[in-house]
């Protein structure tokens, strides 16, 4: 377990990316808090079953779906869950649950070295009355195990409670919930990640992949660079465009390669940007290019246009000037010169 | 008239439990033993010589669905294997003080509570109400037992009520309200647990907690004051004008604080421990690493933490274990579950462990 000083300076960092992203509206979703203590990236968080405290199969059943859901939905280079029989790790359910005296589950972190995540029995009783499992009794007021349990594997992960807005309005936006809620309420079997689950997930374990989607509770701001092959041609020669999309964000998400975007190439005619061509994704992650036949002298960029299921802000390159010469008609035209095609 | 309800129980509860799988089986007590049926303490006769160490377990028995289907009590002295009782899934147990172990028991009609005396081998039937008692503490003079109640319909809570008891062991007057109940507010939501705390003084602290944070009132009987601390954890003790309690945390290790009781100011004791109590004045603690060390609240001094090979039990109305230790020591036990063989003493003052059994001698 990271110390609480360490937890402060995280939470500061993330308070910190969300003063950064100031520009959005103050109703704007916020990824969940960080308590700190990160596992390394894209490591495997193997369990078992705790001796003497083995779920019984239908619960054992939900939390095996839940660390698929987990594993399915982290977008991110967080850790995965598997069962493993020889893991040191465990998870267990009933009274023996270290859980304090309140809470339907509970988890256990020392980051990097151990977890453990206990659900109380069926049939507890809080002072409120009987905690009822669905999997065990569907009946209305029971909770969901699935879910319950992907809020704990969020927490080992080091996801704190989601901060939903004062009508709850957002509530769908996270699992790793302080008041989970009970059958039939709305999002109580929720089994993926929210997206502001897993855009803390990308802040702190970057995404999956170039491509991944950013979370759309994240509000990233982008860079856009570009080259052109040659910047004097003669009319009619074809220029190849380059350019790099990138993302500027806090944490892992900063200078990270953002490809399979959709950038296009536009040119300036008479004063105003006109869009000519998408530009093509390459082999690798990040570069987007296109070649252009260039007939008159102009000045080329490359726009990334904010996407609308994304977290990434749109971002335009700087102005590459092209110039063209006219295209020669004699015999005796001069030697090839530089930025020539010829 | 209540011993022979409650021990028209125990049959019942019994045949449920043998029913059960071993889910949370104990290692207290052997399998095959037969439930304790406690015979009535004999009237007007006190309990076991003063110093005499006993403990208690509660684990739950889970039937084939992995549903609570009753709750196994066993209690035992310093070196002995222990007896175990059967309770239905709303039970409680908590203590020991001065040799007994309350153990409340609610059969969904009404709830029962008697203070068993493991030493003598006998039981005191004291409480029988409509209302269900969640929970219930004995003060540490043992003549006073205080208990938590909820609504049997509504579950809404009803307030700690305080109960005379005798030299004997037996309820000595009716009980009487000390502390209202508490309504579900915005910031806590509805309450899941209240615990008691016999704490210094013969105060008794009062945790209402919501899913992530409690409402912590310490109540004074010598002239009825209660102090009241919001949005912290549940409370692991009281040192002179000190609320101890840990902070309000979603996993375990967790943060301890202590909060000024005059002010409200608080300040972080420990940054990270598992299990905690706080006893004459020094709160004892399991570190994150396994082992357990001891800070004087007065001074701050903090001992080297020590493998200790167990840890403290919590202390209060909801714990599912406890065990005496004499004088300011601490009783501990492996993972915090006594039998009757693991029992250790942490004395915080020398911070040194001794067996149970050779620290009661």
């Amino acid at each position: 377990m990271i110390g609480r000083t360490a937890r402060a300076i995280a939470a500061l960092a993330l308070s910190i990316v969300a003063c950064g992203a100031g520009a959005a509206p103050a109703a704007a979703a916020i990824p969940d808090p960080f308590m700190g203590g990160a596992w390394p990236q894209s490591s495997v968080l193997t369990f078992r079953w705790i001796a003497g405290a083995a779920p019984p199969a239908a619960i054992r059943t939900a939390i095996n779906a839940a660390a698929d859901d987990a594993n399915a939905s982290r977008r991110s280079k967080a850790p995965t869950f598997d069962y493993e029989v020889d893991a040191t790790d465990g998870i267990g359910y009933g009274l023996s649950a270290p859980c304090g005296v309140n809470g339907l589950a509970c988890f256990r972190r020392s980051v990097p070295n151990s977890f453990s995540v206990y659900l109380r029995e069926h049939g507890h009783r809080f002072d409120w009355g009987t905690l009822r499992w669905c999997e065990i009794e569907r009946v209305n007021g029971c909770y969901d195990a699935e879910n319950i349990t992907l809020d704990e594997l969020g927490h080992v992960l080091g996801l704190d409670h989601h901060d939903n807005l004062p009508d709850d309005s957002d509530y769908g936006d996270a699992v790793v919930q302080q008041y989970s809620r009970a059958r039939p309420k709305e999002f109580y079997n929720a089994h993926v990640f929210g997206r502001c689950d897993y855009a803390t997930l990308q802040q702190v374990y970057d995404v999956l992949t170039s491509s991944t989607p950013y979370s759309t509770c994240l509000d990233i701001p982008t860079e856009l660079s570009i080259n052109a092959s040659r910047t004097s041609v003669v009319a009619g020669s074809v220029v190849t465009f380059t350019a790099t999309l990138g993302s500027n964000g806090a944490g892992r998400l900063s200078n990270n390669l953002v490809s399979g975007r959709t950038v296009v190439l536009q040119q300036r005619t008479s004063g105003s940007w006109v869009d000519v061509f998408t530009m093509v994704p390459g082999s690798s992650a990040g570069p987007y290019s296109v070649g252009m036949a260039m007939r008159s002298t102009s000045d080329i960029r490359a726009v990334f246009r904010k996407p609308s299921n994304e977290g990434l802000r749109g971002s335009s390159s700087a102005a590459v000037p092209v110039t063209v010469a006219a295209a020669c008609t004699t015999t005796l035209c001069p030697q090839s010169t530089p930025g020539s095609t010829r | 008239m209540e011993s022979t309800r409650w021990l028209r129980l125990a049959p019942l509860a019994l045949a449920v439990t043998a029913g059960a799988v071993g889910i949370g089986r104990p290692m207290a007590g052997a399998a095959g033993d037969p439930p304790w049926e406690p015979p009535p303490c004999p009237a007007g006769e006190a309990s076991g010589p003063p110093g005499t160490a006993a403990w208690y377990r509660l684990d739950p028995a889970l039937d084939r669905q992995g549903a609570l289907a009753s709750m196994r009590l066993t209690v035992g002295s310093a070196g002995e294997r222990g007896r175990w009782l059967a309770l239905a899934p709303e039970s409680f147990a908590s203590g020991p003080v001065g040799g007994r172990v309350l153990a409340g028991s609610d059969d969904g009609s009404a709830s029962y509570i008697r203070l068993l005396d493991p030493v003598r081998g006998c039981a005191s039937a004291v409480a029988d109400e409509a209302a269900v008692i969640r929970s219930a503490v004995l003060a540490a003079d043992g003549r006073s037992l205080y208990e938590h109640r909820v609504d049997r319909r509504t579950r809404a809570d009803l307030g700690v009520w305080r109960r005379p008891i005798g030299a004997d062991g037996a309820a000595d007057g009716a009980a009487v309200l000390v502390l209202p109940g508490l309504a579900a507010d915005a910031e806590h939501g509805p309450t899941f647990t209240t615990e008691l705390l016999p704490a210094d003084g013969g105060r008794i602290v009062v945790s209402s907690c919501g899913i992530a944070a409690c409402r912590d009132r310490v109540l004074d009987p010598s002239d009825g004051s209660v102090a009241r601390v919001d949005h912290v954890g549940p409370a692991l003790g009281v040192s002179g004008g000190l609320l101890v309690a840990r902070a309000a945390c979603a996993g375990d290790p967790c943060a301890i604080l202590a909060v000024d009781l005059a002010t409200g100011d608080r300040r972080t004791l420990v940054d990270a421990a598992h299990t905690a109590v706080v006893r004459s004045g020094s709160l004892v603690y399991e570190a994150p690493d396994g082992r357990v060390a001891g800070l004087v609240l007065a001074t701050g001094r903090l001992s080297d933490p020590v493998e200790a090979g167990g840890a403290p039990m919590a202390g209060g109305s909801l714990a599912m274990a406890g065990a005496e230790a004499p004088g300011d020591a601490v009783a501990l036990a492996p993972g915090g579950r006594p039998t009757y063989a693991g029992l250790i003493v942490f004395d915080p003052s020398t911070a040194t462990v001794t067996p149970l059994s050779e620290a009661s001698r």
